[in-house]
């Protein structure tokens, strides 16, 4: 049975896992360098789908030009997000609970008929070509593939910026001490005002890749927030490089069970919440800590 | 010793008394019993269903306020445990089990022993980690019941044919308003006796408490499994007011009000939640014919209003008008 499975556990497995880091990079990035949980984190998802399909299909635009204004209004909505809990509600339980309530906000508005006719799944229009391939006898399809190659850039560019730039040095600064960072020059909200622009591309750019191949719904947000969430669970909050093992850890685990038991098909998702679960009473400090002995 | 329990209990006791004659609190139980007959007890109106509809989200917002707003921990997971309640009683309907008084016992049951179950190994997390982990519990709930609906041949469409909670509206509200008042009461005396100073104190300063050896682990789970208790109980309640319980149990709609009732009411003060709930549900059911679906998106942007601009609420600025006009000036 274990070899029947092993190919397409393998192969969904690994691009799933780099889909996942992709879903997963920008929250961590968020959560480790500002401090800030965000739940709206998902819905920017949502909005750069739905803002392709407004500009790709509603309005007839260039696809290359409607994806990158669907780019920057997530970014534009995730940066406002950010100003509005900042400036009013600074306190992280206040900040989580005005985050839901964007959330339900545009899921709602999403959901309302007149706009984008309600709840029914909407199709948008991708750079790459969703018809499936096969790799070692799997179906895939060519978004996971192109996704994959994305995410390893994405993530060793990011790496290599928080690691090896002036700048990334300056947001290292402003995420160990705040108050120490600003007592050098460091603008810290202008740090962070930035980190949450390259947090919202990186999640909107994720949507880019990976909502051709689905469906465009007013509960989308939810998935990735959730995927985000495990993964950085898994990984140990707020330790983006970590992202990646954690992430795989989640795909491969997930696959395992949907081959495994081919008739829940549910059963998958429920993996998800019971790793973090499990994580967050064996490890909770993720696998991030178990490096440094915690 | 003995001398010293005494005196502390007596001081207790003292605190409380004069807690219990807080004139909105005694204000709030004279509107609860009022509503009964506001309604009629044998009436099938449509106002009656609406004040039902309003009392289960009383019941719903206190819970959230006695653990959440209380502590400060946020429990984003309250779809779960009311779905938990709903479809408790919709399979045990479902078997044959129709027995109203039975029915509500055994949803509440499951509500503590799913609190008690997901407090335990989640409580150990901060504040914003574990709103977190509540906030995926309704996906759970749902992916649970998804994968498991088939496999358990339930109905696919959901449980229906629950018994009514009453026979009439009116029943129905004079059940919930009792049930409403005694959670209340019991929320109330709880929270100003020694153990709602600890939950007061976990929500201000938790290493303080922690550093005076106070260990605020028990008291977060008891809080977080009474509540879910409550909350299971409103499930099943929402159930037979509708006769059906399905998976849209797990929906939004079931944390969107209560928070929104709470931020309206005051948070951590739970009288404000009564008022509060007669005030949102009254305005989203006279609203909803007008706006039909744009009403929960205005119900969402002026819950985002008084989170930004209002944070505490009505009640705080009402004690202090109370207060006001109360107070003799100094001659």
């Amino acid at each position: 049975m274990v070899g029947s499975i092993l190919a397409p556990v393998v192969i969904y497995g690994t691009l799933f896992g780099f889909t996942y880091v992709l879903l997963a990079l920008g929250f961590t990035l968020l959560l480790g360098i500002s401090r800030v949980l965000n739940l709206a984190y998902g819905a920017l998802y949502m909005v750069t789908a739905y803002m392709i399909f407004y500009f790709a299909v509603e309005l007839g635009i260039n696809l290359v030009v409607a994806i990158v204004l669907a780019m920057a209004i997530a970014v534009a909505v995730g940066v406002a997000i950010f100003l509005l809990c900042v400036k009013f509600a600074p306190d992280p339980m206040r900040f989580l609970v005005v985050t839901l309530l964007v959330a339900l906000f545009l899921q709602y508005l999403f959901a309302y008929p007149p706009l984008f006719q309600g709840e029914t799944g909407l199709i948008i229009p991708g750079l790459i070509p969703t018809h499936e391939i096969l790799l070692y006898g799997v179906s895939v399809s060519p978004v996971y593939l192109w996704t994959a190659g994305v995410t390893i850039v994405v993530f060793l560019g990011l790496w290599g910026w928080i690691e090896w730039t002036s700048y990334g040095r300056t947001v290292r600064a402003a995420a160990e001490d705040p108050e120490t960072a600003s007592l050098f020059g460091i603008r810290v909200r202008t740090v962070y005002i930035v980190v949450v622009a390259v947090s919202s591309a990186i999640v909107a750019l994720a949507a880019v890749l990976i909502v051709p191949a689905q469906e465009v719904t007013p509960t989308m947000w939810v998935e990735p927030f959730v995927i985000a969430f495990v993964v950085s669970v898994i990984g140990g909050l707020e330790k983006f490089k970590w992202t990646l093992p954690a992430a795989f850890l989640l795909s491969f685990s997930q696959f395992y069970v949907q081959f495994s038991y081919p008739t829940s098909s549910s059963l998958s998702d429920i993996v998800a919440f019971i790793v973090a679960i499990a994580f967050i009473i064996v490890l909770p400090r993720g696998i991030g800590g178990i490096r440094r002995g915690r | 010793m003995a001398a010293e329990v005494v005196r502390r209990a007596s001081r207790g006791r003292l605190r409380l008394l004069r807690a219990l004659r807080d004139p909105v609190f005694l204000a709030t139980l004279v509107v609860l019993a009022a509503l009964p007959f506001l309604a009629g007890t044998t009436s099938m109106s449509s106002l009656a269903l609406s004040l039902t509809l309003a009392s289960i989200y009383i019941l719903l917002a206190l819970a959230w306020d006695f653990s959440s707003g209380m502590t400060g921990y946020l429990n984003f997971g309250l779809p779960f445990f009311f779905g938990v309640g709903a479809l408790t009683a919709g399979y045990l309907s479902w078997h044959g089990d129709r027995d109203v008084p039975f029915l509500l016992l055994v949803a509440f049951g499951s509500g503590l022993l799913g609190g008690f179950l997901f407090s335990v190994p989640t409580l150990r997390l901060r504040g914003p980690y574990f709103s977190l982990l509540s906030f995926l519990l309704p996906f759970l709930g749902t992916d649970f019941v998804a994968a498991y609906w088939v496999q358990l041949h339930w109905p696919t469409e959901g449980f229906y044919g629950l018994p009514f909670l009453a026979p009439t509206y009116g029943g129905m509200l004079l059940l919930l308003v009792i049930a409403d008042a005694v959670v209340l009461v019991g929320f109330f005396v709880l929270r100003n006796s020694h153990f709602g100073l600890i939950l007061r104190g976990i929500r201000d300063d938790e290493d303080a408490l922690s550093s005076q050896g106070i260990s605020t682990f028990p008291y977060k789970v008891v809080a977080f499994t009474l509540a879910s208790g409550v909350v299971g109980f409103a499930g099943a309640c929402y159930a037979m007011v509708n006769t059906y319980s399905g998976i849209d149990a797990f929906g939004f709609d079931f944390i969107l009000f209560p928070i929104l009732i709470v931020l309206l009411g005051g948070t951590g003060e739970l009288v404000g939640s009564v008022g509060a709930g007669l005030i949102v549900v009254l305005i989203y059911e006279y609203f909803f014919p007008i706006f039909s679906d744009l009403t929960l998106l205005l119900f969402v942007v002026a819950a985002i209003i008084l989170v930004l601009f209002v944070p505490h609420g009505i009640i705080r600025p009402l004690r202090r008008f109370i207060r006001f006009m109360t107070t003799e000036e100094p001659t």
